[in-house]
């Protein structure tokens, strides 16, 4: 039996608190996970109603009893403000960010404003970022959570507190959202990498023989030094000027981000942060790449697909067992 | 972002307050402090108004506020003055004081938001404790006019504040916030007024009311030479009594307000017996009247009624008022003093003699100190001897004080040691209580039991409410003289000056005397609004001010709850709270249903809005298109907008495009349509 309990227990909190990332699409904030209490300046303002309430009383004065129950009714209505503050509100969660290890990944969650007669306030927190957001009536407005990267992989957003004390900052209304959102760290890249490795695959030296071979890809214009087997002749036989042909990779060559060609000293992290640091550069050179670990290799291309493909595969490494 | 080691850490943050927020709290203090500075002593005035303007100066020059530590001799020579002002230090007074000096220098080291939470609260309570000294409707206008600015610095203070920038005069960023406070002003309003209906009131206070409030002015359980006439200067009021029978209300030379009865005479001053001894209604002939008297606290124990009261006061349910007594005097007292307004139900006999056995009495009733006066005595003994009879005796000494040289006035002359005698043969000038302390000693001197009977004569009605207003002014002294078995009622000052008794004071004056300020004839202008303002808060007073624990008391059983517990209270107050505040959630969102926010539809609705002003509304069942094209037929010149405006919509609503791209190019529609002027 108290296994049983426990276990309900346990769920009844994990639903209480959205331990888990139970939310999906948009989420419609309702009563059943609106929590709302007073903050420290309500209660110290409520500790003052009840004094003054007893002053009301022991001296029978009926406006001190009025004003006291205006402020009192004020109390009140600041608690159905902030209360509707946050039950107008939806909230859907935005792409999965990027970022390097040690940088910011910038979370954005999309807040809705359902009421057309006033304007939302609400702070979103969410691990170490806090985001204070104004949504006009009627209006979606998009909420950027900065958080900090600390290491490489997969770093969930986490659970995110929605909160207002709008109007009068007497009330803190609150409501737990927790999406699978998790943002890609990718290792962060090495300071002073070496240089690209220079050519993979035996690299073929004869640039003209290697170009030969490779499937065209479309014109350019006629740079001196370009050989006379990449002229496009038909193109001079009709008369629209000098061109060259260009083929795949022919004109900036490829390489290899080989794991195992690295230096048998380095440990993973270093290993990972170099390969990331090499994908940068090539991209960077606009050269075609290929990444290759143990397990994963991706075929040769550039580009930014090329360079999550890559990115991801590094950020997704699995970690040295300690 | 700022980042911090740990997550949505618990410490409190208190963040510096910007100036915008500082001026704000110190409009607040400034209106809770307003209310209090003509009654505090003026150093203290200056003190606390000073100290928080000091700090918007220093703010204003950007000048840097002094280490919290030099404000302590300020704060212990400030505690010190009070304590030296006051005489003591722990009451309500000095409380009072010292909370309105702590305001001020609670300000001037305000720096943190923390700070500005404090000061807020110890605004509310300063403003709280005006209405100990003042519940008049102004006082109502002063509070309401409180709790929007707490509301407005509760709001400015946390942070979501905001004033739009420079887009816009002031006073128009200033509207939504003024929108926001009133909308929760009339949100508390429901609320306020059930708990001020059902919050269980004390019949008792919960801890000793200090009877230190301020001397009132109002008759006292002496009197001395000059006491009323000083008396006579003020319009304060005393009560107002409203007639049941509005056509018959007694006239003015009836109507002698009975009060403290002076029974001791010490030579000079004349005050009321000692003991209180409770007495019993007489057998009366007069002529029955009924009303209700709204009495001013006095923080004295007596009721007024009219001679002679013929009932036990009662509240408005009819039930006697508990704690009150009738004296052998005749004289109704109160057994805690009256230190908040009263308000009862009275019966009276109009009548100016009554049977009364007070044969053990008369040695008291005829007690004269020492041997002052002799010449009064001697005078006294032969005018008895040659009257013949008691009668005739006070009869001879009225005519005295009319045929003979006597004058009324406000001023009279000094006397020596033997006043009496001085007053009576050598000055011959004085107010109501000379002739009635004269006369009472002439009777005693004379074997005659006299007493001196103080309260008020006469009272004007106000005809702006029909009800009896009377003043301070009317206070005054006659004498009652025991014949018989018969008490009765003497008034020297009307053979002096019956102009006083049957017109009232100032008619009674000598040329060149004045009265007091209301009653003066060039004065009868302020005396019409003063009526006016006299009916509202008389009104004011009786509903509001005067609803207690009786009142409450015959509302719950006018609600069918005769006595509820405490629990049922309770419950009544929780279901009001929750039930207003429900409703207003459902009300809201029913209202957020029924008026779709899409920003598309909204777009649109305004478009349709304008159109129509232009002359060509949409029908209820037409599209988008078929709308353009009836638009393109009347204003040919523009299809080209029209056409644009129904596709952005259409394609929107029904096609691919998505609302945001269906909105833009709706807004260029509208500011097409706005630039070629239509719906103007």
């Amino acid at each position: 039996m108290p296994a049983a309990l426990a276990s309900r227990w346990q769920q009844m909190r994990s639903r209480w608190w959205r331990l888990l990332p139970t939310d999906a699409g948009a989420v419609r904030l309702t009563h059943q996970r609106i929590y709302i209490l007073p903050t420290r300046r309500g209660w110290a303002f409520l500790l003052t109603l009840v004094l003054m309430l007893l002053g009301a009383l022991n001296y029978a004065l009926s406006l001190g009893f009025l004003f006291v129950f205006l402020l009192g009714g004020m109390f009140h209505a600041a608690l159905l403000q902030a209360y509707r503050q946050l039950r107008s509100m939806q909230v859907q969660s935005g792409d999965e960010p990027e970022a390097f290890a040690g940088d910011i990944a910038r979370f954005t969650l999309q807040v809705s404003n359902a009421d057309a007669s006033m304007p939302l306030h609400c702070t979103l927190l969410a691990r170490d970022a806090e985001q204070n957001l104004v949504v006009e009536p009627a209006v979606d407005a998009l909420a950027q959570l900065a958080v900090t990267t600390v290491e490489r992989g997969r770093l969930p957003l986490g659970r995110v507190t929605l909160a207002s004390s709008y109007p009068l900052g007497l009330w803190r209304a609150w409501s737990y959202i927790h999406f699978p959102t998790a943002a890609w760290v990718y290792p962060k890249p090495e300071a002073a990498a070496p240089p690209l490795p220079s050519r993979g695959f035996g690299s073929g030296e004869g640039r003209g023989a290697a170009a030969g071979s490779e499937e065209f890809s479309g014109l350019r214009g006629y740079v001196p030094g370009d050989t006379p087997r990449q002229i496009a002749w038909k193109a001079l036989a009709r008369g629209a000027g000098l061109y060259s042909k260009e083929f795949a990779g022919s004109s900036r060559g490829q390489c290899v981000l080989d794991w195992h060609e690295l230096p048998g000293s380095l440990d993973t992290e270093t290993r990972l942060s170099r390969l990331a640091s090499w994908v940068i550069a090539a991209e960077k050179a606009r050269i075609d790449y290929a990444l290759i670990l143990p397990g994963i290799s991706t075929p040769f291309a550039h580009g930014p697909a090329q360079r999550v493909l890559c990115l991801r595969a590094l950020a997704g490494h699995p970690a040295d067992l300690r | 972002m700022k980042p911090r080691v740990k997550p949505r850490a618990a410490a409190p943050l208190s963040p510096m307050l910007d100036g915008r927020v500082l001026r704000v709290l110190a409009i607040l203090l400034v209106v809770a402090q307003a209310p209090q500075v003509l009654r505090l002593p003026i150093w203290l005035s200056a003190l606390g108004v000073g100290l928080v303007l000091a700090r918007i100066a220093l703010l204003q020059r950007g000048i840097p506020v002094p280490r919290s530590v030099w404000l302590l001799p300020v704060v212990i020579a400030g505690g010190a003055a009070i304590r030296w002002h006051y005489g003591y230090f722990f009451g309500r007074e000095p409380g009072v004081a010292l909370l309105f000096l702590m305001s001020g220098l609670k300000f001037m080291e305000t720096r943190t938001e923390r700070d500005g939470t404090l000061i807020i609260c110890l605004a509310a309570f300063l403003a709280m404790t005006q209405f100990i000294y003042m519940q008049s409707l102004l006082s109502f206008i002063v509070l309401v006019g409180t709790v929007l600015v707490i509301t407005f610095a509760l709001h400015a203070l946390s942070g979501t504040w905001k004033l739009v920038g420079s887009s816009g005069s002031r006073l128009e960023s200033l509207r939504p916030l003024l929108r926001l406070t009133w909308t929760m002003l009339m949100q508390s309003l429901p609320l306020a007024v059930m708990l001020f209906l059902v919050f269980p009131r004390l019949t008792q206070p919960l801890w000793g009311m200090p009877t230190d409030g301020s001397a009132k002015t109002g008759l006292s359980d002496q009197m001395e030479p000059g006491a009323i006439s000083e008396l006579s200067l003020s319009d304060d009021i005393a009560f107002h009594a409203e007639f049941s029978d509005k056509l018959y209300v007694p006239p003015r030379s009836m109507r002698y307000w009975r009060g403290p009865v002076l029974s001791q005479f010490d030579g000079r001053v004349w005050r009321t017996a000692p003991r209180a001894n409770i007495g019993e209604f007489p057998v009366l002939h007069g002529i029955p009247v009924e009303y209700v008297v709204t009495l001013e606290p006095h923080q004295q124990r007596w009721l007024f009624a009219l001679d002679l009261p013929s009932s036990m006061p009662e509240d408005e349910a009819g039930l006697p008022l508990s704690n009150v007594v009738l004296t052998r005097e005749k004289q109704l007292l109160s057994i805690p003093t009256v230190g908040s307004r009263m308000i009862y139900k009275q019966r009276s006999m109009v009548a100016d003699r009554f049977v009364s056995n007070d044969d053990g009495d008369r040695p008291r009733l005829l007690r004269l100190p020492g041997n002052a006066n002799p010449r009064t005595r001697e005078f006294a003994r032969e005018e008895r001897e040659r009257a013949g009879s008691d009668a005739a005796y006070i009869q001879a000494v009225l005519m005295r004080f009319n045929r003979e040289d006597y004058g009324y006035t406000l001023s009279p002359p000094e006397v020596g040691a033997n006043g009496i005698d001085d007053f009576l043969f050598v000055t011959r000038r004085g107010f109501c209580e000379h002739y009635a302390g004269a006369f009472t000693f002439l009777m005693r001197a004379a074997g005659i039991p006299a007493r001196v009977v103080t309260g008020y004569l006469g009272g004007e009605i106000n005809p702006a409410s029909g009800v009896m207003i009377v003043r301070q002014s009317d206070a005054h002294a006659w004498v009652e003289v025991w014949i018989g078995d018969t008490w009765r009622r003497v008034d020297p000052t009307a053979a002096v000056a019956p102009e006083r008794v049957e017109r009232g004071l100032t008619a009674a004056l000598p040329a060149g005397e004045r009265g007091p300020l209301l009653s003066r004839a060039e004065w009868s202008w302020l005396r019409e609004i003063d009526w006016r303002v006299d009916a509202v808060n008389h009104n004011w007073q009786k509903w509001v001010i005067g609803f207690n624990s009786e009142r409450q008391k015959s509302l719950f059983s006018d609600l069918g709850f005769p006595s509820p517990a405490p629990w049922q209270i309770a419950a009544i107050i929780a279901a009001g709270v929750a039930l207003w505040g429900f409703g207003f959630l459902a009300w809201t969102q029913w209202r957020q249903r029924a008026h779709p926010t899409d920003p598309l539809d909204r777009l649109w609705r305004r478009i349709n809005r304008r159109l129509a002003r232009a002359g060509l509304p949409r029908m209820a069942h037409e599209g988008p298109l078929a709308y353009a094209r009836r638009l393109s037929e009347r204003w040919p010149q523009h299809e080209q907008l029209w056409r644009e405006m129904a596709n952005g919509y259409a394609a929107a609503r029904y096609g691919e495009s998505d609302i945001a791209a269906g909105v833009r190019r709706l807004h260029h529609s509208f500011a097409a349509m706005r630039a070629a002027n239509f719906g103007h």
